[in-house]
């Protein structure tokens, strides 16, 4: 089993079925294609978005229904033809959807102007902005009384 | 902030070496070309936001997302 180096644990084996591929990279990251998906059982629904190539870097998203269980995407003709899916795939059978997370003090925000999409068949991943208007990059986040897990 | 009125097919010229083409109109977006210097960096404005959430998302603390993650509480499938 293939191993990697990991920013908060440490050295950790991976299977092949947890790697997202990123042909594009992220707005800000743009040579890092290939991440893992790692998920710890006492930390659902968090999801680390582990670099293969930069242990140092690591994201934490939320699959975006915690947040709003309303969420809708509309994706860019370019990002629906990278992404091997239609301009509105369901979120959850076709697609995964990942909002990423940022926290300063005692501010979360999320965005959801720009989630991360997984084609669930190919891993083939994306960064994309949601032609859906409305939605902020920093979207303030109140975990305060229930989030429905997706 | 400069205002101008252009139709389809017009251009805007800035300074000597960027052309800014109006190619499309449409019902609530504007298709729009642009002629610059290859050295110049241009990218849409959520483009520049999302790179700096990115970087915000990058910086943050495992210490602060446990402390998240007791705040939630989650309802399993």
């Amino acid at each position: 089993m293939p191993r990697v180096e990991t920013r908060h644990f440490g050295s950790k084996d991976y299977s092949e079925d947890s790697v997202i591929y990123m042909p594009c990279g992220m707005p800000g990251f743009e040579s890092e294609t290939t991440f893992l998906l790692l998920q710890v059982p006492e930390q659902y629904p968090l999801v680390y978005m582990q670099s293969s190539r930069t242990a140092d870097l690591c994201f934490v998203a939320l699959p975006v229904f915690t947040v709003d269980p309303q969420y809708k995407i509309e994706l860019s003709l370019e990002d629906g033809l990278l992404l091997g899916v239609g301009r509105s795939p369901r979120i959850g059978t076709e697609v995964l959807c990942l909002t990423l997370v940022a926290i300063d003090g005692s501010e979360v925000r999320v965005n959801l102007l720009a989630p991360i999409l997984v084609n669930l068949q190919t891993r083939t991943a994306a960064q994309c902005i949601n032609a859906e208007p409305d939605y902020s990059h920093q979207h303030t986040f109140l975990p305060a009384v229930e989030a429905i897990s997706a | 902030m400069m205002m101008m009125r252009r139709r389809e097919g017009e251009k805007i010229m800035i300074g000597s070496d960027i052309v800014i083409h109006i190619t499309q109109i449409g019902r609530n977006r504007v298709r729009i070309g642009i002629d610059a210097p290859r050295d110049l960096t241009i990218v849409a404005e959520e483009v520049r936001q999302v790179a700096e959430a990115n970087t915000a998302a990058a910086g943050t603390s495992h210490a602060a997302v446990l402390e998240l993650l007791g705040r939630l509480q989650i309802r399993r499938p």
